[in-house]
């Protein structure tokens, strides 16, 4: 291993796994303490200061091309570094009100997020794979965590099982990949099928096992019985972060593969995204419309949500990337915020119905309406941040020449209407049984206004951010060259 | 086709691990699930030997084998579950309709059928390489150095991933005493 100064390249990766184990001695302290939420936070900071201080700016290999760092890589663990420091703000009151073990979760989040890092900053199929793996194992912990609930255990066995399986199926279709392609690397996997594919069948199939298995982790249907249980089942922050961050990352590492790895056979795996996007965004709202419980009508939004983002990638132009981006970065800030408050409501009522919503407008006006804010953003209102995912994402359809495609994702957002604008008239509409205002908890608070506030500037400001995440490459500048 | 006795030999511990395989998950008994598990982890090993990777075999031997199955053991006889459905409580009431003999039998062996079917046109359509030569010697130095030069991240990312399965099998299994509502 050349010792030439590439390690502080990726200094933020270790800097989240440092914390993660200072967080966990910060929990051992004191059991009930908010230490390691703090420390989890300041880690987070000091890694986000490296990241855009150190690394930003930086395309280059390094390790003998086992991990990659370019702007693609720095934008997603910036995402996804955001994504973990909210998670843990939104976590403080919910880790103390249900006696979960806050060193551990915190580690657990901060070692996940170092298996996202890796799924986005890597071309070789090894590291990208045990990245996949730190996070899925995390998962499966982080989402069994309430051990007093039933629903919970439930959703953590299957989320183990049917995520074991997905992980089996993507390496098989690695190994086929691999067979075929003569490498890990996915640079040398373009270039081994830039001449022709000789053995097409096989490729093929290790494509299909590929998007099955990434599937799973997007929530796709029809790969996703897992989702609406264990978005239900698992402890509130936990849901908020697997349907954010995951899902982003199993996007980013599917961009890489397909994009970088397996661009000879576009026709094919375009005709699978295609159909997989249309009856995931279209089974996702269709069920999400009968759903009475909050947190099953979010995570069938959720599935819908990804159905959505995966117009970008059955599109696979620049455009269609970066407005991919644009929409899971906007997507993920409404989910957390919205989040918030369901935490907040769980509180008071652990059954989590959407009738649980009356009177909120009422109950906590300020938190009733960032609320309405993040419903109108995922149906895709101007001038909110979801408004502007979508438009993007339309516009980079019909660009590609796929217009039905786009007329699809309107027709779904019309779709979508009812079951989230439900949620505002149950809020503001029906009187509830109660008047009593609801004190919110400051880490709840904060999440909620730092939600708002994204969605808003995204929605805004919609320029800036285009630019900034149409600057970004998946095939990155040192590769298009040849190798 | 000439008669190879490596092919012969491949076929015959392959299908002693598949056949194994199913009876961990059909087993009625854990303790005989963990020892049919065993035997397949030794049938794997098998299957790597018979395809050059003398390390690999010694590794699977040695660490699935002896150390992981000796492990499960260990945790079946220091737990209370003697049978897969848990000793005193009643077993599962197994019903025994038309839907459930579809659903036990006649699904999983379409499925079973259907991934083979593909999976043999998928193989016998295209005419594979020859085995890259020159992967004979010693492979220890080869994955040692392979290890620990080019693949030194995903190396270490895999300490992580061990320390992740640690912590959450002990966050998930350790005994909580005083319980409460969560949710």
């Amino acid at each position: 291993m050349p010792v030439d100064g590439s390690l502080r390249l990726i200094l933020p990766e270790i800097i989240v796994a440092g914390t993660g184990l200072l967080a966990l001695t910060a929990g051992l302290v004191s059991r009930r303490s908010r230490l390691p939420g703090f420390v989890s936070m300041l880690g987070l900071a000091a890694a986000a200061y490296f990241l855009l201080a150190e690394v930003a700016g930086e395309t280059t290999q390094i390790w003998s091309g086992t991990v990659l760092v370019d702007g693609f890589s720095t934008l997603f663990k910036a995402v996804f570094l955001g994504i973990a420091a909210l998670i843990a703000l939104v976590s403080f009151d919910y880790i103390e009100r249900n006696g979960l073990p806050a060193g551990e979760f915190h580690l657990l989040v901060l070692l996940a997020t170092v298996g996202m890092m890796f799924m986005a900053g890597s071309l070789n199929l090894i590291t990208i794979y045990i990245g996949l793996e730190c996070l899925a194992l995390a998962s499966y912990a982080l989402t069994g965590m309430l051990r007093g609930s039933a629903k919970s255990t439930e959703a953590s066995l299957k989320y183990i099982l049917i995520g074991a399986i997905s992980s089996g199926v993507i390496l098989f279709g690695m190994s086929l990949v691999f067979g075929v392609a003569g490498s890990v690397h996915l640079a040398e996997i373009n270039a081994a099928l830039a001449g022709g594919t000789p053995m097409l069948p096989v490729l093929l199939a290790g494509m299909v096992f590929l998007v099955a298995g990434l599937g799973v982790k997007m929530a796709a249907v029809p790969f996703h019985m897992w989702a609406p249980d264990v978005y239900h089942g698992a402890p509130a922050p936990v849901a908020a972060f697997l349907i954010t961050a995951s899902e982003a990352a199993a996007f980013a590492a599917a961009l890489r593969i397909f994009l970088v790895g397996l661009p000879a056979i576009q026709e094919h795996w375009t005709t699978v995204f295609v159909a997989l996007a249309v009856i995931t965004m279209t089974f996702g709202n269709v069920t999400a419309i009968v759903q009475t419980n909050m947190r099953r009508m979010l995570a069938y939004s959720a599935v819908a949500q990804a159905g959505y983002v995966m117009v970008g990638l059955a599109v696979a132009s620049e455009r269609a990337v970066s407005a991919m981006i644009y929409y899971l970065i906007a997507y993920a800030f409404a989910t957390i915020g919205a989040f918030a408050v369901v935490i907040l409501l769980g509180r008071y009522h652990p059954a989590e119905d959407i009738a649980d919503y009356r009177g909120l407008g009422r109950r906590a006006p300020l938190l009733a309406l960032t609320l309405t804010v993040f419903m109108l953003s995922f149906i895709g209102i101007p001038p909110t941040a979801g408004f502007f995912g979508k438009f993007y994402l339309f516009q980079s359809a019909v660009a590609a020449g796929m217009p039905w495609l786009a007329l699809i994702m309107v027709l779904n957002s019309m779709v979508s209407i009812p079951y989230y604008w439900g949620v505002v008239q149950t809020m503001y509409l029906r009187e509830g049984e109660t008047d009593a205002p609801l004190p919110a908890p400051a880490g709840v608070r904060w999440t909620a206004a730092i939600g708002l506030a994204a969605t808003l500037i995204l929605g805004l400001f919609p320029d800036q951010v285009v630019q900034l995440v149409s600057a970004v490459q998946v095939v990155p500048a040192l590769l298009s060259g040849g190798l | 086709m000439d008669f190879d006795p490596t092919r012969v030999a491949f076929i015959v511990v392959s299908a002693i691990a598949v056949v194994s395989a199913f009876r961990v998950v059909t087993a009625a008994k854990i303790m005989h699930a963990a020892l049919w598990l065993g035997l397949t982890f030794l049938m794997l090993a098998g299957v790597f030997l018979l395809m050059g990777a003398e390390f690999l075999a010694a590794a699977q031997v040695l660490i699935y084998v002896g150390a992981i199955t000796t492990i499960i053991l260990f945790g079946i006889m220091l737990s209370e579950a003697a049978e897969v459905r848990g000793r005193g409580a009643a077993p599962l009431p197994v019903r025994r309709d038309d839907a459930s003999l579809f659903r036990r039998i006649v699904l999983p062996a379409l499925a079973v059928l259907a991934f083979v079917g593909v999976m043999v046109v998928v193989y016998s359509q295209v005419s594979w390489p020859d085995a890259p030569a020159g992967l004979g010697g010693d492979t220890v130095r080869m994955i040692g150095r392979a290890l620990f030069t080019d693949f030194i991240i995903p190396f270490e990312l895999a300490a992580v991933l061990l320390l992740i399965a640690l912590i959450g099998a002990i966050v998930i299994a350790v005994r909580d005493n005083g319980r409460r509502e969560q949710g």
